[in-house]
């Protein structure tokens, strides 16, 4: 944008200048002419004088030769650079329109270097010299006519002569100045077309470049629009889906609960009646563990990460402790083998992500087996972390085994929301790790989660 | 009293299968129950157990379900033979407030009627007389 406003000032200044320059030339060729008129009139007067010795023709000689030799004095007044009241006083002698003299000066002054007003002003200078001739020849005249009345044929002839040399040069000098102007402000009109079209060319380019460029920069943020909406759709329906499922999982319970205080409300039983308080119980587990999965999955996509070292040992202690209130867990040998004690990482996230494999290690324990263990490994291979929670639980079957880590997928809803594997595959996409399983119907699975090692 | 119906419970929920045996031993005081976990084995029931001559069935149909849910079980219901599907009265049990789940079950051909959980022993009477 920069050069079209430089452009556009750079063509209002060469259109103001070519008027003016144009204007300075038009002044020229008027004081030209009446530069040479009052050269011819002045030459006529004097031949008029040199036959006839009239006083009054002398005196209207002398008139005449006055404007020539005005523009004289201004010349040689702006050469000497002297000030610009005497130039000004020459070219009024030189019958210059009072309103010209600036023009005329700010053009000599300004342009003196440019060929053709150089050339121009030579003519002027050669035409001063012719001039000044004239004045001398006008001199020894004038004292012959003191000298003697009549002057014989012979140096009148003469006189004539000289006087005409002097008025042929002058007019061809005249002539000289006219058309090297006229030529020049031919130039310059040319010049100062192109000048135009040159800079009017740059301005509609840069005008349509620039066009071009913000309709570009439009066209790429329409598409950069369309993309985001469309991601903004998918999160949306997949937010709809979060919502309709969570609705009905956190109803659920509660409907439950309605249903066990009916059936209670009409026991006598004290037994079961207490069965029924444990049933309500184990429905508002249910519930409290939805909810702390739902919190854990809207922390995971509003706190920021805040990597520190971790002791992963006492963190796997820890998630281990957290989950003893199980029944199952007590028939459960843990076993905690640490290589790798401290790890750079984002505690609270790896809590969320250690603690549900660890919940479904227990809950999916296998019954039928006598020996019941869980073991958690850490191991660094790859410049990766990696921690493994291994089971001999129940297993997942071939079938099941890709869709673990989706949104609320069960196998058994007893057992929980289906929101737990998603969430640790969530959060652990946010740490830019990643976590695997592998499992045989019957014998047993492995998770492993595996973090990098540096956080740049 | 309801000597002549077969009760099937469709119900993933452990809590809800109890409350469901309870208030239809107790209170309808029905002989005839039987439950399981998901659409797919309400199927396989059927196919093994249905028709009984001289029973009539009522089925208690929940939603939302692993494996088979609901809506899943009714499409796949559909294309059973006729014979399976003699003398039988289909409720869905949910505790869904989702509209557009609620129309769906109510536009249903074989859904008598959608009933909100808990199951509510009076308002099954009635619909059953």
């Amino acid at each position: 944008m920069p050069i079209v406003f430089v452009s556009c000032a750079l063509l209002i200044y060469i259109n103001f200048l070519s008027l003016r320059i144009m204007s300075a030339n038009r002044a020229y060729i008027n004081g030209e002419s009446h530069y040479s008129k009052g050269q011819k009139d002045a030459v006529r007067h004097l031949i008029a004088y040199l036959y006839n010795g009239y006083e009054r023709e002398w005196q209207s000689f002398y008139e005449e030769i006055s404007v020539p030799l005005g523009d004289n004095i201004a010349r040689k007044a702006l050469l000497a650079h002297q000030p610009d009241s005497i130039a000004r006083m020459g070219l009024t002698m030189g019958r210059n329109h009072k309103d010209d003299l600036g023009d005329i000066i700010w053009l000599f002054k300004n342009f003196k270097w440019v060929p053709f007003v150089a050339k121009a002003i030579h003519e002027w200078q050669l035409a001063d010299t012719s001039i000044t001739q004239l004045q001398m020849v006008a001199g020894e005249l004038h004292a012959r006519r003191q000298q003697t009345k009549a002057l014989d044929s012979t140096e009148q002839h003469v006189f004539f002569e000289r006087i005409t040399a002097l008025g042929q040069e002058l007019t061809v000098r005249a002539n000289n100045f006219s058309n090297v102007l006229g030529e020049g402000s031919r130039q310059s009109k040319q010049i100062l077309l192109y000048a135009n079209i040159f800079f009017i060319l740059i301005i509609i380019g840069s005008v349509s470049s620039y066009y071009v460029s913000t309709l570009n920069n439009l066209t790429r943020s329409k598409n950069e629009i369309e993309s985001k909406n469309k991601e903004l759709l998918h999160t949306n329906s997949e937010l709809d889906r979060f919502v309709y499922s969570v609705s009905h999982d956190l109803r659920s319970p509660i409907t439950s609960l309605r249903g066990l205080i009916g059936i209670t409300h009409r026991e006598t039983n004290l037994d079961q009646i207490k069965a029924n308080l444990q049933l309500m119980n184990q429905s508002l587990i249910r519930q409290d563990e939805f909810i702390s999965e739902i919190l854990d999955y809207s922390r995971n996509k509003r706190q920021e990460i805040h990597i520190q070292p971790v002791n992963i040992e006492r963190l796997v202690s820890e998630v281990i402790a957290m989950h003893q209130h199980i029944e199952e867990a007590k028939k459960i040998s843990f076993n905690i083998e640490m290589p790798v004690t401290e790890i750079d990482a984002d505690r609270a996230r790896l809590k969320i992500i250690l603690s549900n494999v660890v919940s479904n290690a227990i809950k999916y324990s296998d019954p039928k087996k006598t020996h019941r263990f869980i073991t958690i490994k850490s191991f660094d291979r790859e410049e990766t972390h990696h921690i493994s929670v291994e089971d001999n639980g129940i297993g997942i079957s071939k079938e099941d085994l890709p869709l673990v880590f989706d949104m609320f997928f069960v196998t058994n809803s007893n057992k929980g929301s289906g929101l737990g594997l998603y969430i640790a595959k969530e959060v652990i996409q946010v740490l830019n790790g990643s976590i695997a399983v592998e499992s045989e119907i019957g014998v047993g699975t492995t998770f492993t989660i595996s973090l990098p090692q540096r956080y740049v | 009293m309801y000597e002549h119906y077969s009760f099937l419970v469709v119900e993933d929920i452990a809590v809800d299968q109890y409350i469901a045996r309870h208030v239809l031993s107790e209170s309808l005081h029905a002989a005839d129950i039987s439950i399981v976990n998901n659409g797919s084995e309400g199927l396989d029931w059927i196919n093994t157990h249905w028709p009984r001559n001289g029973k009539k069935l009522i089925l208690l149909l929940d939603i939302q379900m692993p494996v088979m849910n609901g809506f899943a079980f009714l499409e796949a219901y559909d294309k059973l033979p006729g014979t399976s599907k003699t003398d039988t009265t289909i409720f869905v049990l949910s505790s869904t407030l989702n509209r557009d789940d609620i129309k769906r079950v109510e536009n249903n051909q074989y859904v008598t009627k959608f009933l909100n959980k808990p199951l509510d022993e009076d308002v099954l009477k009635k619909l059953i007389e």
